[in-house]
Parts: structure tokens; sequence; C-alpha cells
């Protein structure tokens, strides 16, 4: 189907990109990659009433280490995350779990900053940036602010980034890549979005976890972390039994439900079986 | 509502184009409409299917993701930039040799993302080729013609750089 009409104006700079926003009263996007919105507003879900382009903003398209994080503009391609070196050598849970994501042609034009400010609660990599401790770094006509990934999802589709704000970068930790980790995700086909996917880090020190984070999505809510489970594996060895029991416990209290293809005792058995198996991963 | 166009100019197979083009108007439309160039086919509309696949400053895209008035300065590849009735390229004459096609409306898509998986990786597995394709469906085939296809074009391809003629 072909979209609704719109007016488009294209950025060049972060400041430019906010005052289109605030100049549009809440009826505009911003258009990264296009490869979520662009579908949805050609299905005429989506129909803002002008679209601010921001692939003409250089600054926003840098990747690299910088002090202790990883930065990653708002604008970088998912191919280029995951074919980054420093993905590659540093953060291999980000790099495994794009084997994941979607397909070349995709990949080629959605960007990572565009994929979590679409927050689509079946999305891997949302999930996958709260087990890495990650933040968001948000501009506005106040300034920046950083958000934690823990806090930047906080609804269906809704982010932190208010409708004349942008996300200008991702941040990780060096210190998360070094965890060990386990991704896991159960999906129609290779490439579709995730029923039910796990993301985990932790340290192993002494055969005791620490720092674990468990963060799932393909829930009913937005992608988040289970602090129930995080807690009771911290400090702890991953037996089978706990790890068993962890995923009990994912089964019990996280948020899913039945959808045509996949039914809400099928999400709740792959919450148990899907955490058991990433934290395997985690552990060996 | 009185939607301001815009001046686009982008190089299509070669050639420089400049149009006056509605915001909303998709690069798979107008490569078909204004450009008459109706080899890149429109199937889903929501960038699943990848009929609508073209090279986009030298990266397949989905062309139904991407609006005309955002490739203004961009480079532009077609199916039709292939090759010629006269002098078709490796990956047209395999799939011609192979079966790769019955209807033809995946094809184009197909080839293009092809064409990029053997630029990036000349000699794939076959899993390597399942594993790029994936992005493309087709209701015909069965999509094993087609990987035979693929494999077949890298090795004429191979035999071209070693020197010997693609037949």
């Amino acid at each position: 189907m072909k979209p609704a009409p719109f007016e488009y104006s294209k950025a060049g700079s972060v400041a430019d990109a906010i005052a289109l926003l605030q100049g549009s009263d809440g009826n505009a996007k911003i258009i990264a990659g296009g490869q979520s919105l662009g579908a949805m507003m050609n299905l005429r879900m989506a129909s803002p009433e002008m679209l601010v382009d921001i692939n003409g903003i250089d600054e926003l398209k840098q990747i690299g280490i910088s002090g202790d994080h990883l930065h990653i503009g708002a604008m970088v391609r998912h191919v280029d995350v995951a074919e980054s070196a420093h993905v590659n050598e540093s953060f291999k849970l980000l790099r495994y779990a794009y084997t994941f994501v979607a397909h070349a042609s995709v990949r080629n034009r959605g960007t990572l900053g565009g994929n979590v400010c679409h927050a689509d609660p079946a999305s891997e990599l949302p999930a996958v940036l709260q087990a890495l401790e990650a933040k968001m770094k948000i501009a506005g006509a106040g300034g920046e602010r950083v958000v934690p990934a823990s806090e930047f999802f906080v609804g269906i589709f809704e982010t932190a980034v208010e409708p004349d704000e942008m996300l200008i970068e991702i941040q990780i930790p060096l210190a998360t890549g070094k965890k060990n980790w386990g991704f896991c995700e159960a999906s129609i086909r290779l490439g579709d979005f995730a029923y039910l996917a796990v993301a985990t880090t932790c340290d192993l020190a002494g055969g005791k976890a620490s720092n674990v984070r468990v963060a799932y999505a393909g829930l009913a809510d937005p992608s988040m972390r289970c602090g129930e489970v995080e807690a009771l594996l911290e400090g702890k060895e991953l037996s089978d039994e706990l790890c068993d029991e962890a995923g009990k416990l994912a089964a019990k209290i996280l948020p899913v439900s039945g959808d045509l293809q996949v039914s809400e005792e099928h999400r709740k058995d792959l919450a148990r079986s899907l955490t058991v198996r990433a934290l395997a991963m985690a552990r060996s | 509502m009185d939607i301001k166009k815009h001046k686009i100019t982008v190089e299509v197979n070669g050639k420089k184009v400049t149009a006056e083009v509605e915001p909303r108007l998709m690069l798979s439309d107008f490569l078909r409409q204004n450009l008459g160039l109706t080899g890149t086919h429109v199937g889903c509309e929501h960038g699943v299917c990848g009929a609508c696949n073209v090279m986009l400053d030298g990266r397949s895209a989905r062309s139904c993701l991407t609006y005309a008035v955002q490739v203004d300065g961009a480079r532009i590849e077609t199916v039709e930039s292939l090759g010629t009735i006269d002098k078709l390229h490796p990956l047209q004459v395999a799939f011609w040799e192979k079966h790769g096609l019955q209807c033809g409306y995946c094809t184009p898509g197909m080839l293009i993302s092809a064409k990029e998986l053997l630029e990036k990786n000349p000699k794939p597995t076959r899993e390597e080729i399942i594993d790029h394709m994936s992005g493309n469906l087709c209701r015909c085939t069965g999509y094993q013609n087609i990987i035979d296809s693929i494999a077949y074009a890298a090795e004429l391809m191979a035999a071209e750089r070693a020197g010997q003629p693609a037949e």
C-alpha cells in the first residue's frame, strides 16, 4: 500500500532536526533507515504529517571506542555495527545476536539507533543492549541527557525519547563486553522478530556468577530485564538445578501473551527453556 | 493538501536523472513509473519479500522502504544494469540454465541479492548462499534451483576472472 501524504525535511545537523521536531507540534517523526517506520507507513499503521530525515547528519555515523565505552552513533547502520571490528572483538554477544536480525538488505539501511527508538517488543536488540547495560544519549532543546537502557524502553513502541528530542548515541561499557554471555531466540524463521528471546551476561569467578543480567524480548510488555531471575542467580554457582529453577521462575512471572502464531503456553515454556539454554551458554 | 515537491538528482544505472517528486513517492514506484524501469518488482510493499531490491550506493536495499526524495545524490543500480540480451550477466545465464525462475516475479530481487553476495563472497558455500538469500521470498520454485543457479553463477564468474569466457 502507499503511505499517506506527508511533508519532508532533510536535517543538516542534530540542532536542525530538533528545531524541525519542535516546530511540528508532535506531528513529525524522524526517519533513519526506514525499515520499521517505512513499513508501518506503507501499511498505514502510522501516518506522521512530516518526516525529518537524519540520513545526512554525519556526526551520527561514527562508531568507535572512547574512554571505557564503545560509542555507536544513532545513524550507524546495522551492517556496520555487526561487521565492526570493535563489536567482533569486544562484544561477541551483540555480534552473535545480529545473526538473528533481519536480512542483508534490511541491515544495510536499518540503524541500531532507529531499532531501539522504534522499540518493537519482539526485537532482539533492546534486550541485548539491556543485558550489556548500554546507555542512550538523547538530545533535545534543553541539552543532552543519558538514560540507561533499563529505563529507556517504557512501553510497547514507546521510549524515553520525547517527541521533540532525538537519540544521538548508544554507549556500551567495554567492561560488559568482557563478561560471559548467552543468547537464545525462538522465531518462525531465522531473521524474523523473536517470539521469545533471552540475552544474559555475567561475570564468572571461582565458579560463582556475579553481576548477572538477564533480559527478555517477545513479551507482552516492552523488553526488559527480569530482576527476580537475576537476584536468584546472583553470587551463586550456575548449577543445572539453579538454572532450571531460574527458568521456572521466568516462566512463572514474565508477562507473556498468545497470538495467532504462538500460544501463551508455548511462550511460557520458551521463557523457561531458553533461560536455561542461555545460562548454559554463559557458563560454558 | 498542498505537499511541497522536492527536486532530486540521482544516478540510475550510470545515467544522471533529475525529477521533482512528492515525498511519499517510493523509490520502487519512481523507478517503475517515472523512469519506466519495470524490472524492479513490487511484492509486499513492507520490506519482507525482497522483489523490490535494488543496489543503493553499492549495497542492496528495499526500494519499497526508501523514498525517492531520500536518494538525491545517490547511485542506484537496478536489475536492468546486469546485462543485455546480447551479453547476459553470468547470474542471468545461470538462472536460465539452472531453471532458477518460473513466473519471474521474485527474480529481479534474487539477482540483486545474489550480485551482492558474489561481490562480497565470490566462493560462497551452499549454506552461505542460503543465508544471504533468505531475505528474498519465492512462491514458485521451492528455492533449490535458485541456490543452484547462484552456485553455478559463482563458478561462471570465477572462470571469467581466470580468463575463460562465460558461455
